[in-house]
Formats: C-alpha cells, structure tokens, sequence
C-alpha cells in the first residue's frame, strides 16, 4: 500500500510540518509519496530529496529565516488613522496595486529556493513529489513534477497579491492553496492509497477595520470550506493550529516543529490503526 | 418536480438581475414555486416580484440606477473582466487606474465605496413597511452573518432590511444591521446559498449563472486577488450544487461579468430564453 503525505499552506507555519516528517518516521510509519501547496510544497520537495526528516529540519532552518517577505500588513490600516506613515504606506500600496502584480517580487525566494534546492529536478527526489499551484487563466489547479524543483515551486509560494504569478507553459500560476490548500485529492491521483493531509490552521482576522479587511476576512473563510472537502478526502487529517503566530515571520521554527511533532504524535495511534483497516 | 419546490437563486454581483428573467419566464410557463432562498441583489428583484411588481420597470429603475452612479463604480466593470474581444486603450487604462486606485484608497480608509443612500429612497418607495410574512411565494434572504461568520437564511422582518442584508455587497456597500448583528450579502462566500438547506427544503432547484469563460491576463494586484477569489468561489459553488437536486444552468450568461452594469436589459434577456428554453425542453416535466 503506497501511503502518500499532503502538506498544505501556510507560511512560516510551515515549519510544523517538519515535526509531522518526523513523528511519522519515528514511528516507523513508511511515506511513500509527498505533494504541498506553497510552504507544504518547498518542506515536501526537501523531504522527498532527503527522505530524511532530520537532515530536512537542519537545512531549512538554516535557509527559511533568510526568506523576508517585508510585507505591512495595510489590510488592518484602521479608518480614524492620520500618522503620516500609515498614510504614506497606504498610499503606496493603493498605486502598487493598480500598477503591479505583486507587493513584492521573487527575488528573495529565489534565492532562498537556490540554497535549498538548488537546480535539482523532480527526476532527481528519492520518492515520488509534485506540487500543486493554481493556473488563473484557466481557473483550475495544475499539479507540476516535471523540471526544476526550485521553478515548480517558486509558482506554488506565490501568494496572490503578495508574490508575482509565475508563467509557465502559457499559464500564469500562483499558489495552489486558491483551490487546494491540502491537496489531497491530487495526491490520490498521483497513486496514493492511504492520504494523512496535513493542513495549518489560518487565523481568520474577524475584527476587520475597513472593507479590505472585511473582504480578507469572508475569503478566509471560504478557503476554510473548501479545505474542509479536500481534507475529507483523506484517511487521516492533521489539523495544526498555532493562534498568533505570524505566517510571514520565519524565524520562530521550534515552536512551530513542536506543534506539528505534538499533533502528528497524538493523531499515531488513528494513522496505525486506519493503516492496519486499509491493508 | 413541479409542485412545492424550493428555488434557490442567486449570482455574483449585477448577474443576480438576470433571474428577473429567470422569474419572468418561470411566471409564463406556469411553473409555481413553493419558497425562494435567494442571495445578493436577485433578493430584490424575487420580493419586488413576490409583492405583485412589475419586473421590467425594476430592471429598467436597475439600469438607470447604475448609470447614475457610474463615475463611483471605480472600475468594477474593468475588474470583473472586459467583454470578450475588448481591447485595452491608453486612455481607458488610464481611466482604469485612477478607479482602481480610488476603489483601493477608499476600501482602505472605510468600510466601502458606496453608501446606501443611493437606493434608501428608492428601497422604501419599493418595499415600504412591508414584512416578509407578506410575500408569496415565501422568501428566505441569504446574508453572511458577520457574527456567527457564517451564511444564514433571514425570513422575518422587514423586506426592505433584508433585501439591503442579501445585497450588501462588502467593500462595494456596508454592512446591514438588523436585530443588532451585522449582515453582508452571502454571494462573496457562495453565489448560490445552498449551505444552510437541508433535506427537508427537497426538492432544491438552483438556477446556476456560471462564471466568467474569458480570462484575460490580469495587470494588477487587485486583478490578481479578484481572479483567485472568483475561483475559490467557483469551488466552492461546484460543492455546493451536490445539494440541489436539479441545477438549471444559464450558460448563455457565461460571458456577462459580476460588473457587467451596462449591459443589464442584455442579461435579463438572455436569462429569459435560456429558463424558456430549457422549461420547454421539459426541465420541470414530472420524472
């Protein structure tokens, strides 16, 4: 039976899904195959070249920390507000976004894509990966494993409004998490038998203070409703949740490689025993 | 399947108008509908219907209503996605722009772009002191409840609060207070309000108003973010259908936009023959 791992989005939360790697080996329960959308997919693409969730855990934190996004977040820019510089920072981001694609570019990931991956090739992952990104000229989820690790990848993190679309193939890709946050039905397609989607929790930010927030808000929760019917898919979900912790902050891995070791540790004995039901 | 179903209405910004088509052609052929779950401005257009309105004049009020207000739609037409075939010109860019801009300035600095003074004259000339008890067929408005953070269906109360509650596009108008929790309408989060029926509202017929077919290549953040918001919705949508038992789809309107405003009178139309179309193709015969 070919038990697959679906890591799913969420920033620097990502780091959770190396304690999950990890409690999984040391259990000695087998991984067969792995996909991700966004952080899942940079943590699986390393995973499936290491097949080691030790030796992943020293190399991305030694590289993630050096990813910024240097993103304010303006959404929360409250109404009543006239500090000169939450003026100007709203100003600047009003003539951003109605010239360009993006806040920020790719710069930084790239090259923190480079130290991790370098110009390693789906050829080259010890056990079958792919990764799920999101084509907005077709509007449909487009799962890449073919070519350099770090280019399918570099599609996946792009965070709509955040990072810039990445073109590939006459599509223009962003994260996968826009329809698959988990993407576990994908995996399936990919031949997994046996799917543990691993999904972290977003905060829904409710105390909105203007109509950006508001519509930030509603769509949270929309995405949590489509996840809800990608994570049903799977035999066993992971669900992390980690309340305040900043997603664009990538400096505070251990709690976050708790969290996903804790939960993945509590949810063994279900994994086992649905692994002993299925075979 | 005639007798005592429940019709589910809904679209995505000025697309709801079309099922004034949709009711009209329902209305020629016979076909009786026992309640309306509706969202978005459709709520509208299904109570003025269910008062005894006359929906061509509605459609028509609709279109000037726009019209009217065209200089402070900031762009919505633009953003929704031109029609097919468009080109984009300098100037029309730049027209572009400075709505975006604006749209994006005023959304931060408030909590939307327009008031509901606009149309507060024109809601209670329409609807008055009228309750829902009073509309037949029975109504049940969907709304996003900024509470619970959840869709609901409002079947009490005054209509003209529970149309402004369905309609409340966020970030476009603000949001309804009724009863001290605060509405917006639930078309953002699903165009068809299919979440909150049940078993017992069978047989559900969900008159559908597929999403956008052209996708042009965005040139702006907010393009990008309205693009992979539309299609989470779309997802969630397809879900969402699983529910009804029968989904008439409209795909003529495929190539009409959430802000395609100027073409209104085309959209009602076009939603008129498709829903004649497919009755007559037998859609409601009995199975």
């Amino acid at each position: 039976m070919k038990v697959g791992v679906s890591l799913g989005s969420g920033g620097s939360r990502g780091f959770a899904h190396l304690g999950v790697l990890r409690a999984l080996e040391d259990a000695k329960v087998p991984i067969d195959l792995v996909n991700g959308s966004s952080i899942g997919a940079v943590v699986g693409a390393t995973y499936a070249l290491h097949h080691d969730a030790e030796d992943v855990a020293h190399l991305v934190q030694e590289v993630l920390p050096k990813i910024d996004v240097g993103f304010f977040n303006l959404f929360r820019y409250p109404a009543s507000g006239s500090a000169f510089l939450r003026n100007w920072l709203a100003e600047a981001f009003c003539n951003l976004s109605a010239l360009q694609m993006s806040i920020v570019s790719h710069r930084n990931n790239r090259r923190a894509l480079g130290l991790l991956l370098g110009a390693r090739t789906f050829a080259d992952t010890v056990i079958p990966f792919s990764v799920a990104t999101f084509d907005l000229l077709a509007g449909e989820t487009v799962i890449l494993k073919e070519g350099r690790l770090a280019d399918a990848i570099l599609a996946s993190i792009s965070i709509p409004g955040i990072f810039p679309p990445v073109e590939r193939d006459g599509r223009l890709l962003v994260d996968g998490a826009v329809q698959a946050d988990v993407p576990v039905r994908e995996l399936r397609v990919e031949g997994a038998e046996f799917v543990i989607g691993v999904r972290l929790v977003q905060e829904v930010l409710k105390d909105y203070r203007n109509g950006f927030g508001l519509l930030i808000a509603i769509d949270q929760v929309k995405s949590d409703a489509v996840c809800a019917w990608e994570l049903a898919a799977a035999d066993v979900a992971i669900t992390i949740d980690l309340p305040g912790y900043d997603m664009a902050r990538f400096g505070q891995s251990a709690v976050a490689m708790e969290a996903g070791y804790d939960a993945a540790r509590r949810a063994l004995p279900t994994i086992v025993r649905r692994l002993e039901e299925a075979r | 399947m005639t007798s005592g179903i429940t019709l589910v209405l809904g679209g995505l910004g000025v697309k709801g108008i079309a099922h004034a088509g949709t009711l009209q052609a329902l209305s020629t052929r016979g076909i009786e509908v026992c309640r309306i779950v509706v969202g978005g401005i459709a709520g509208g257009i299904a109570a003025h219907a269910a008062l005894g309105g006359n929906l061509d004049s509605l459609v028509s009020g609709l279109s000037s209503l726009f019209e009217r207000n065209n200089a402070r739609l900031w762009g919505m037409e633009r953003l929704s996605g031109p029609p097919v075939g468009e080109r984009r010109l300098a100037v029309a860019s730049l027209s572009y722009f400075l709505r975006e801009r604006l749209f994006c300035r005023m959304n931060l600095a408030r909590e939307s772009v327009l008031g509901w003074e606009i149309v507060d004259a024109d809601l209670e000339r329409m609807f008055g002191e009228a309750r829902a008890s009073d509309l037949r067929p029975r109504i049940a408005f969907a709304a996003f409840d900024l509470t619970t953070w959840e869709e609901v269906l409002l079947e009490e109360g005054r209509v003209v609060d529970l149309v402004k509650a369905a309609a409340a596009f966020p970030g476009l108008l603000p949001p309804v207070r009724i009863d001290g929790r605060q509405y917006v309408s639930s078309t953002l989060f699903c165009e068809l309000p299919l979440g909150p029926l049940g078993d017992a509202d069978r047989p559900i017929v969900a008159v559908d108003i597929p999403g956008r077919v052209s996708r042009e290549r965005p040139t702006s953040l907010l393009e990008v973010l309205t693009l992979a918001d539309e299609a989470r919705g779309d997802a969630l949508k397809r879900l969402r259908l699983e529910k009804a038992d029968h989904v008439l789809r409209l795909d003529g309107l495929a190539s009409f936009h959430w802000g395609s405003y100027r073409r209104i009178p085309q959209l009602v139309l076009r939603a008129r023959e498709d829903v004649l179309e497919k009755i007559d193709a037998g859609f409601f015969r009995p199975t």
